[in-house]
């Protein structure tokens, strides 16, 4: 099924969105650098509504012992215990067992477009 | 799209087998002049012209939402926490919860040894607030004293004062850097047994690991339970627990892993060491297990197997009891925080039994009914 999320100027770079699949909550996102994804809405962890966390950057160590911060817009952070998703694969940044389903993203005239199964 | 088997399909919405009492919630003011109406002078007019700005942490927040959820700010403005129609819908309503214990985050603890008239004044105030605005909001509420235990007389007036209110059913012991087993506290502990209250430690932005705070956030995060077991053996040792037969504690957002070490450890050095205190007249392990209760907050996480093992090693399934720690981000869902495959009893007494018996919430009922 095929749902229309938004016109494209409503989901500015770095933001996020969230579209019920019937009781399923689908987190749609916009990438620093333009990019759509999608992930199912719940955290893995202890279930919190990933679409009330932020999305932000990956941060890592920079060659001074310093923060590198790359991947602007590619990284879910829970609205809870802040657990980190890679919105590009749907998995926890910290934990290889948790992962979220991803799902297909498109722009069609002007609207982003999402792939998700049929509600039951 | 093909999926990897390690797509995790959670149940989207487990079902609550058991009621829930969550026994670490924190209310909080809009700001410190929802204080004033509630506030004696000369302290309403000093704090009216700015004499005092509030507490603030020595460091910055790294979670997604600061301290709190991030999903917990209210639409009306204001911190989280700090609108009860927000939390009655995000918590007591959500999970059913039949009764919640207000433990607040603003503790006159942390002013220091200085002016100790000003922070029981202040402590006084919140709880005329905490009645006013929150307990008379929903009858599943139950508050907690707040008192300044650097001012001990004061503080058992204050707990004599508002601790009769037929929703108080303890008295916070915040933890900062001091250690409540000096005699100094005394008073504190004979009014919360002459009320029949309960007490509740529970860590404040001071408290410190062994070797200080740390470097970062998250090291000091780790290091809050250093905070509460070393409260609980100042108390042991203190020979708190015979002095005041009566005085039951929890131990709140302090961790709980760790009990199967503390009274190994207690136990072992009370045979070799007693003579030291000899008011210290049984096993320490003795107790805790009767007079300690742990806050299940935050959990680690851990396998339900794990679960039963440490329970097991803690010799008791009626020590530990559920939290949430709402609004905060280290938040426990009452449907997910505890593994599904924990037997069924013991989590009916980790989510309720245990906090019913431990708030006597059964005589509470009967008293009003």
């Amino acid at each position: 099924m095929t749902v229309v999320v938004c016109g494209v100027e409503e989901l500015p770079r770095g933001s996020i969105m969230t579209v019920m699949n019937g009781d399923t909550p689908v987190v749609v996102a916009r990438t620093g650098a333009g990019e759509y994804h999608a992930v199912r809405g719940w955290c893995a962890h202890q279930g919190a509504m990933l679409g009330g966390g932020r999305l932000t950057w990956l941060t890592c160590e920079d060659a001074r012992g310093g923060y590198a911060l790359s991947r602007a817009g590619e990284i879910l952070r829970c609205p809870w215990h802040s657990f980190e998703y890679d919105v590009t694969t749907g998995r926890c940044v910290t934990d290889p067992k948790l992962r979220l389903r991803t799902y297909p993203v498109r722009v069609e005239d002007g609207n982003v477009l999402l792939d998700v199964p049929d509600a039951t | 799209m093909t999926q990897s088997a390690a797509v995790l399909d959670h149940d989207p919405s487990p079902v609550l087998d058991t009621p829930v009492i969550d026994v670490d919630v924190h209310e909080a003011f809009s700001s410190l002049d929802s204080l004033q109406p509630y506030l004696a002078e000369p302290w309403r007019e000093l704090m009216a012209q700015g004499a005092w700005k509030g507490f603030t942490q020595p460091f910055i927040y790294w979670a997604t939402g600061g301290g709190n959820r991030a999903d917990s700010n209210p639409e009306r403005g204001g911190p989280p926490g700090s609108d009860p129609e927000l939390l009655r819908r995000q918590l007591l309503d959500a999970y059913d919860i039949q009764a919640a214990v207000l433990t607040g985050y603003f503790y006159p603890a942390m002013l220091g040894d200085m002016q100790v008239e000003f922070a029981s004044a202040m402590a006084s105030a919140y709880n005329d607030y905490q009645v006013a605005e929150w307990l008379a909001a929903d009858p599943r509420l139950l508050g907690s004293v707040h008192i300044a235990p650097q001012d001990p007389e004061g503080a058992a007036r204050e707990i004599d004062r508002i601790g009769e209110h037929e929703q108080m059913v303890q008295v916070m012991l915040p933890i900062t850097t001091r250690a409540y087993g000096d005699p100094f506290y005394f008073p504190i502990f004979a009014a919360a047994q002459r009320r029949g209250l309960r007490l509740a430690t529970h860590h404040t932005v001071h408290v410190e690991g062994a070797l200080g705070m740390g470097r970062y956030y998250i090291e000091r995060h780790m290091l809050i339970p250093q905070g509460t077991m070393a409260q609980l053996v100042s108390l042991v040792c203190a020979g708190v627990f015979e002095r005041f037969p009566d005085l039951r504690v929890v131990c709140l957002e302090g961790g709980f892993s760790w009990l199967p070490h503390l009274i190994w450890r207690m136990d072992r050095e009370w045979r070799s060491l007693r003579q030291e205190v000899p008011w210290v007249k049984r096993l320490p392990s003795d107790y805790v297990a009767e007079k300690v209760r742990l806050a299940t907050q935050p959990v680690e996480d851990m396998t339900g197997d794990q679960w039963e093992k440490v329970i097991e090693l803690m010799g008791s399934e009626e020590i530990l009891m559920f939290a949430t720690d709402y609004p905060h981000f280290d938040f426990d869902s009452p449907l997910r925080s505890l593994p599904p495959r924990l037997p069924q009893a013991l989590k009916r007494k980790i989510l309720y039994d245990n906090a019913r018996e431990f708030y006597g919430l059964e005589e509470r009922a009967a008293t009003r009914a």
